[in-house]
């Protein structure tokens, strides 16, 4: 038994499972808080629910433990194709009613899909740039990577779900720099994107052409690169503004509520408003546990999933919430940190893939509760209520642990 | 070595990037730290002083309802104040108190105004919305409104709203072009909020024209603040830096009804028949009066819920059913009526001749193995075209049935825009029917029954086709004029902010062919009508060139329905008049003289 057990420490870095573990505990206790005053009492035992998928979750980490690298490595691409054809499943046969498409039924498990094409793409993409480093000299390096996002990307837009989708380029960005790429080349290719969100001050965005024109006539010697970054650059800067002004009000606000459903502040974003009143009320100490007077007289019906930090905040106020930052900091750091100590490319490129996702859901999220970012309905890992999110991270996190030592035993 | 040196450099290369991404990451976390900083310690207090006293609250204030204009300014619907009383359920301390002090509250003539079953009911539905103001009474008289404000004190949780509601000034008049208001039902309530801002409890156009027109024109923008109020739920303030919206009242609608027209119309038609009466502008569409009886007072549905029940229990099960609109869902045969069509199809076609004589009517027809009876039992003898539609004689008009063939009749019939919507801007419309050979055996192929050719001897007398009253006023047009069958409507323009004006864009059913001999046969025929010696001489005008045609419908239910269109001048008609009589007899006795009196109020108007 304590061969087995030493064994299995020896297969899985400890400090990542421990920080888990704690922020699943203190996942639980919240929940708990919050939904313990619930009318309804099915609401009133959700923590014992939780409590049943973190076993679940933990008999998947021993499987993902236990799965040899050679396995992982070579079904890669099968994982991926079988991602994708669970995508269009999803498509073809569920209803579109409510956001239901994304949802995914294996047995009494419901499961979304795009959990599962995050995971794939992040291992399709690893095993792509572990043998094939994109480089701007050679601009067709980039096709296959770009193919590999853009699929099941596509699929999950039209579902449509664009939190989910920005959490795969929040992936594909820091995959392409591990794979090959230089900071600046990175500052050129994710341009674009800056451009746009500079486009709405013109003197700010003229600036940072300027700044983009010197660099690329500095460090870049193709002109056809040149010309077409600052094309790219120019349109989004200067052309999208024009076109944006030119539509009309009921158009602009049809694009404002696909990017940000809350931004109605009497709808949706009530919540939002709530929840800065719950987190603001706890001040430095919180109000203590299960003292909550804003989050028990359910202002926030998705306390307990979605807006689960707003418990910890009103609680146990800018203490618990400093300490549950830093726990999460520690634990992607300490991911980060794994990928640096490897040789093999593929794992290396697996985990930075993981560690980023699981930085974007926490940033996201905590960003949300706080009004710094739309409303989502991307859940905080691990302490957010809901299946498919905790064993979903929990299996991440057994991957991005156990990698370092599969692939050394490899 | 060299390899060494290489496997070294790539190490650093790794360190040096995933120390990158922690930086980066630290960065943005430090970022929301800040955010956090701000929030819970540097603004700490103001959040928990609003959380702790529960004091922000969301305010929501109405906006009034645009305003229903007649085409010449009178106002049709309008909106009054009237007071609710509300509920917000996490101020309440002892909901038990609180209900039984509410059922002590009694109106002036001594009635209380909540009873206990409804009160649970509300408290249990506020329960599960307790920061939203749910409305316990509305449409609350004043002197309930003063007892109430005087013990609000006693009332935690109580709240007095200001509302508006719609009301009709003129009552029954055009009720059913008008519509009514109800309330958003419970199933459709979580769609109607988020797709268009609708609060638990709000009014929404349920019927007619305010269904109709409900978002764009007549719905407003509801006025949005947040609030700080006092521990009796008594608003203090709005509170700063919080977002806000401002009210915006709807633009309201000028109908192409003219009121006077209108109000002779109702008068015209008495309230113990059942029926309906359409006036409309041959030459845009334009509907002048829209009536259908039994009528209904639309002021019911928006008072207060107690009332409402009650009237509404009575509407919905009157036998006469007073809620429909007879004049666009009300379908009837249009017995003769419709022998126009008959006559236009076999004129323009060239099968008939305008004095062809047929057999003589002897006061009945035989054909096949059955006798086909005219009106007229005595007879009418030999006939032209002219005397035919002039008497009526269905001997005659079985005869061009005949010769003209069912297919060419039902071409003709829906040219004229019969057996198809009109898409008058009302939300309830029938299409009717027009049968032809091939869709009489498909719709009877489970009843066995097939086309015989004596189908086509009823068909060319009206019987057997249904059309509605608005069908009947539209076609008359199409028979005298050379433009186009246009789609009638009720919007006549809605005034924009900028003070320019939306107008209704005109459109058109379809284009009528019909030759110019066809067309001064026709108008010679309608004239004949109206004339000594025709059906509908209580139609007549001093000094203006009227057509029209009586017709009876046979019911085999009841008493025959009366039938009538007229319209003027027959050179260029501004005016089609059609009016229906359930259960009245004759058309020329019954449903002439109240089109008749519609027509003289409209050509002894000066300036017209
Ligand atoms: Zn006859």
């Amino acid at each position: 038994m304590e061969h087995r057990l030493s064994s299995l420490n020896r297969r899985v870095d400890p400090i990542a499972l421990i920080l888990m573990f704690i922020l699943i505990i203190i996942g639980i206790i919240l929940i708990y808080s919050a939904t313990h005053l619930a009318d309804n009492p099915a609401m009133q035992t959700l923590y014992k629910t939780q409590l049943i998928w973190t076993l679940v979750g933990v008999v998947c980490i021993y499987i993902v433990v236990l799965v040899p690298f050679r396995f992982i490595y070579d079904f890669t691409y099968v994982f991926y194709a079988l991602s994708l054809c669970i995508l269009v499943m999803v498509l073809i046969t569920g209803s579109s009613a409510a956001g239901a498409t994304r949802w995914f039924a294996i047995g009494p498990i419901k499961l979304q899909p795009s959990e599962f094409a995050k995971l794939a793409v992040i291992l399709a993409l690893a095993r792509h740039l572990s043998s094939h480093p994109v480089s701007f000299q050679n601009i067709s390096s980039f096709v296959v990577p770009l193919a590999i996002l853009l699929f099941p990307m596509a699929l999950i837009v039209k579902q449509p779900d664009l939190s989910t989708s920005l959490v795969f380029c929040a992936v594909f960005i820091p995959m392409i720099y591990w794979g090959g790429l230089s900071v600046l080349e990175l500052f050129f290719f994710v341009s674009p994107v800056l451009s746009l969100v500079f486009a709405f001050n013109i003197y700010l965005w003229a600036g940072f052409f300027i700044l983009l024109f010197f660099l690329l006539v500095k460090f870049s010697r193709n002109i056809i690169h040149i010309s077409s970054i600052l094309t790219i650059n120019f349109l989004i800067g200067i052309v999208l503004p024009i076109v944006w002004n030119r539509l009309h009000d009921y158009q602009k606000s049809r694009i404002v509520s696909f990017i940000d459903p809350t931004n109605d502040p009497f709808g949706a974003g009530y919540q939002v408003i709530q929840s800065k009143v719950a987190i603001g009320s706890g001040k430095i100490l919180g109000k203590g546990f299960l003292k909550a007077t804003q989050t028990s007289l359910s202002f926030l019906p998705e306390q307990h999933t979605d807006f689960i930090f707003s418990v910890l905040g009103e609680q146990f106020g800018f203490l618990g919430t400093f300490f549950v930052l830093l726990l999460f900091s520690v634990l992607i750091a300490r991911l980060f940190s794994l990928a640096s100590e490897n040789k093999n490319r593929f794992s290396n490129l697996v985990m930075v893939g993981i560690s980023s996702q699981l930085a974007f859901h926490v940033l996201i999220n905590i960003s949300m509760t706080v009004g710094m970012m739309p409303v989502t309905g991307l859940p905080l890992p691990f302490l957010s209520y809901g299946g498919s999110s905790l064993i979903s991270s929990m299996i991440l996190i057994g991957l991005a642990a156990s990698l370092r030592k599969k692939s050394e035993d490899y | 070595m060299a390899t060494r040196n290489i496997l070294d450099d790539q190490q650093y290369a790794r360190q040096f990037k995933s120390r990158l991404f922690i930086f980066f990451w630290l960065a943005l976390f430090s970022l929301i730290l800040l955010r956090f900083v701000h929030i819970q310690i540097i603004r700490g207090s103001y959040y928990s002083r609003l959380s702790l006293e529960n004091m922000m609250r969301l305010k929501i204030n109405k906006a009034p309802r645009g305003a229903i204009y007649d085409r010449t300014g009178v106002m049709l619907a309008r909106e009054r104040p009237s007071y609710a009383i509300s509920l917000l359920y996490h101020k309440v301390d002892d909901q038990k108190k609180l209900m039984e002090t509410l059922m002590r509250i009694r109106d002036s003539e001594g009635d209380t105004i909540f009873n206990k079953r409804e009160l649970k009911d509300q408290f249990w539905r506020a329960r599960r919305r307790s920061f939203e103001p749910i409305k316990l009474a509305d449409d609350v008289p004043l002197d309930v409104v003063t007892v109430v404000e005087e013990h609000i004190t006693d009332l935690p949780g109580i709240i007095v709203e200001n509302e508006s509601r719609r009301e009709y000034p003129f009552g029954t008049l055009a009720c059913h072009a008008l519509g009514y208001m109800g309330e958003i039902s419970e199933n459709d309530f979580d769609s109607m909020r988020t797709n268009f801002d609708y609060q638990y409890g709000d009014q929404v156009g349920v019927f007619g024209l305010e269904k109709q027109y409900e978002s764009g024109y007549l719905r407003g923008v509801d006025g949005k603040e947040y609030v700080m109020v006092n521990a009796f739920g008594r608003e203090i303030r709005a509170i700063e830096d919080m977002p806000s919206r401002k009210v915006k009242k709807g633009r309201g609608i000028y109908l192409t009804i003219d009121y006077t027209l209108q109000k002779v119309a109702e008068e015209a038609f008495p309230d113990s028949l059942c029926g309906a009466v359409v006036a409309l502008n041959p030459e845009n569409g334009d509907i002048l009066a829209m009536v259908s009886s039994p009528r209904f007072d639309p002021n019911i549905f928006t008072q207060s819920s107690k009332n409402r029940s009650r009237h509404w229990r009575r509407l919905l099960f009157d036998p006469k059913k007073p809620l429909n609109n007879r004049a666009t869902t009300g379908l009837y045969p249009p017995g003769s009526t419709f022998k126009l069509v008959t006559a236009a199809a076999g004129l323009n076609e060239n099968i008939i001749d305008v004095h062809e004589t047929f057999k003589p009517c002897f006061g009945s027809f035989q054909f096949g193995s059955r006798t086909y009876k005219c009106w007229q039992p005595k007879g009418h003898g030999a006939l032209s075209l002219i005397n035919g539609v002039q008497k009526s004689c269905d001997v005659y008009f079985y005869q061009v049935g005949l010769k003209t063939g069912i297919d060419y009749i039902a071409q003709y019939a829906h040219m004229f825009g019969f057996g198809q919507k009109t898409g008058v801007d009302l939300p309830e419309e029938s299409a009717g029917e027009i049968l032809d050979e091939r869709t009489y055996n498909e719709k009877f192929k489970d009843r066995g029954w097939i086309w015989t050719k004596g189908q086509i001897l009823n068909s060319a007398i009206g019987q057997g086709q249904v059309v509605s009253p608005i069908q009947l006023a539209n076609y008359p047009g199409a028979l005298v004029k050379e433009t186009a069958l246009f789609k009638p409507h009720l919007f006549l323009y809605s005034p924009r902010t900028n003070g320019a004006r939306e107008t209704w864009k005109a459109d058109t059913l379809g284009y009528i062919d019909l030759k110019d001999e066809t067309r001064m046969i026709l108008i010679q025929a309608l004239r004949a009508v109206i004339e000594p010696g025709g059906t509908g001489g209580y139609a007549r005008v001093d000094s203006v060139d009227i057509g029209g045609k009586t017709g009876t419908a046979q019911n085999p239910q009841g008493n025959d329905h009366a039938l009538f269109f007229a319209l003027g001048p027959l050179k260029k008609p501004t005016i089609a008049v059609a009016v229906v009589v359930e259960n009245a007899g004759h058309g020329g006795s019954v449903a002439a003289p109240i089109a008749g009196k519609i027509l003289r109020t409209y050509f002894n108007k000066p300036g017209r």
